[in-house]
């Protein structure tokens, strides 16, 4: 993008006999040739187009400054044609001419490219009609909500399959993850996580699972982290852990009927389908258990004097220190 | 001479190119289906990774624009049909014969939707077969005749549009992860049999 911006510039630069006059135009074409600051020039420009060269050239331009020095003054303007004979190239002539106006037509291209990829990459997030800001009022919903019965029931979906029905629930993971709880059946049922904006980041069948029931908790990777930590040995979670890349997102459950008559049970498993989100640190029923804990954790990280072996091993450290009058630095 | 061109004029310009063509350029993007990752097989085309994490930019915003529901990767595969398999698009006023297999899945449907995308009006017209409702022969194959007159066996009228598409949607199928296994032997044929003037 620089090099066919700078040719036209260079050039009447480098010109040294180029005489000062050239003001009226050069520094025109010089500003706008600067390829990058393509956005400024219009800045500049547009306020004063009509009285044109004499503010330009004089106030900002800075391509311009080489010129000004010896060309501001000057006021009264060579036509054309003495500009013709005095420069050597005529070709540079028709730079300033022809070629600003393709440089104008490149730069433009250019831009177009720019506008395109960002309104591409911008248009899931700004979409004010997409699945999730559709499914926003579900986020306070327990259970899926149903978004497209079997049949030829009314839908947003495009496309729908009249032999399947599909509930969705969208949620937020700022406050905490999201379990999901789904009654397996004799249907082909599914259930896929998107993420806002668009992408499928997981999706399981009902062959996945376990006596007829199939439990995922969404959350984050910091949430899966702390649950992780949470974790007891002896009783590890059965549940199906989906870390989601973003906070934001919704499930995605389909159950399919092989005959019509099995359609309203479709509909009925798909709004059976539980979302519910999970307080604070996610993991409710491993805290119970915590009795067992204090024995092992005691012994690497406790070695201070205060024998107040807490429950969690690590954090309650700062607490302790206090105590300690030896150490007035706690770290 | 003429007055050379002045360089608001020119900005003005190169600014109405790049709104004007950016702006026209993506929603024509958009319009359509995206551009990339098509996976086509005779006159069968999907989008795979559309339902993936890794779906492109383009994909996205057209998934949003329409707000679509992809089938993810683990959950199936929908393949769509506008033309038949000689590659003549879809008319309502032909007759067209589909069958006789399809890739493995635990269940499939094949729907009819007229040129906007919609169903059947009706609730008493069939959109669309599952795999556990259609007549097979007995060797497991199956025919459908999709056409403007009632056919014996299975059977699916044409919309009323002149133009019509196919919807065939495998669910819970293990070719979804590996669709290159795909090939146009393993998914039904649509043959035209003969057209109503």
């Amino acid at each position: 993008m620089s090099d066919p911006g700078r040719a036209p510039g260079d050039l009447q630069i480098a010109d040294p006999d180029a005489p000062a006059p050239a003001g009226p135009t050069m520094p025109k074409a010089a500003a706008f040739a600067a390829p990058a600051a393509a956005r400024q020039t219009s800045a500049e420009a547009a306020p004063a187009p009509p009285v044109g060269a004499e503010p330009a050239s004089a106030a900002p331009a800075p391509e311009a400054k080489p010129k000004r020095g010896r060309g501001a003054p000057p006021a009264e303007q060579p036509s054309l044609e003495e500009r013709l004979q005095r420069r050597v190239p005529v070709v540079g002539h028709a730079m300033s001419e022809r070629a600003r106006f393709l440089l104008a037509t490149l730069c433009g291209l250019v831009l177009a490219v720019a506008v395109h990829i960002v309104m591409v990459l911008a248009m899931p997030r700004l979409a004010t009609q997409d699945a999730f800001s559709r499914l926003r009022g579900t986020m306070e919903a327990e259970t899926a909500v149903l978004i497209a019965g079997t049949g030829r029931a009314e839908t947003w979906i495009p496309l729908p399959d009249p032999a399947s029905a599909v509930a969705a629930c969208a949620y937020d993971l700022t406050e905490g993850p999201v379990r999901i709880s789904a009654r397996t059946g004799p249907l082909v049922q599914s259930i896929s996580f998107h993420n806002r904006g668009g992408g499928v980041f997981y999706a399981v069948t009902d062959r996945a699972a376990v006596r007829g029931q199939l439990e995922l908790v969404v959350m984050t990777r910091r949430q899966y982290e702390e649950a992780l930590a949470a974790e007891e040995q002896d009783a590890p979670s059965r549940d199906v852990r989906v870390v989601a890349p973003r906070r934001e997102g919704f499930m995605v459950v389909r159950a399919v009927a092989p005959s019509p008559s099995l359609r309203p049970q479709a509909e009925e498993a798909v709004r059976a389908v539980g979302c519910i989100a999970e307080g604070e640190g996610g993991m409710a029923e491993p805290t119970p258990p915590t009795p067992p804990t204090p024995a092992p954790p005691a012994a690497p990280p406790v070695a201070a004097p205060p024998p107040a072996a807490g429950p969690p091993a690590a954090r309650p450290a700062p607490a302790q220190t206090p105590p300690r009058p030896g150490q007035p630095a706690p770290r | 001479m003429p007055k050379p061109l002045s360089s608001a004029a020119l900005v003005v310009y190169a600014f109405a190119i790049a709104l004007g063509l950016g702006v026209t350029a993506t929603l024509s993007a958009v319009e359509g289906d995206p551009p990339f990752g098509a996976l086509s097989v005779g006159p069968w085309v999907g989008w795979p990774q559309v339902g993936s994490r890794t779906a492109d930019p383009y994909a996205r915003a057209i998934a949003a624009r329409r707000a679509e529901l992809p089938l993810a990767v683990g959950e199936g595969l929908a393949l769509r049909a506008t033309q038949d398999s000689a590659g003549q698009a879809l008319d309502s006023r032909c007759a067209y014969r589909i069958g006789a297999v399809t890739p493995q899945a635990r269940l499939w449907t094949l729907t009819v939707y007229d040129g906007a995308g919609r169903l059947r009006t009706s609730d008493l017209e069939r959109s669309g077969y599952t795999s556990g409702e259609i007549l097979r022969e007995p060797d497991g194959r199956f025919w459908l005749s999709v056409g403007p007159s009632a056919r014996p066996g299975n059977w699916l009228k044409t919309p009323a549009t002149e133009r019509f598409s196919l919807i065939l949607r495998l669910y819970d199928t293990p070719v979804a992860a590996t669709s290159s296994a795909l090939n146009a032997e393993a998914l039904p044929k649509i043959e035209r049999l003969d057209c109503e003037a």
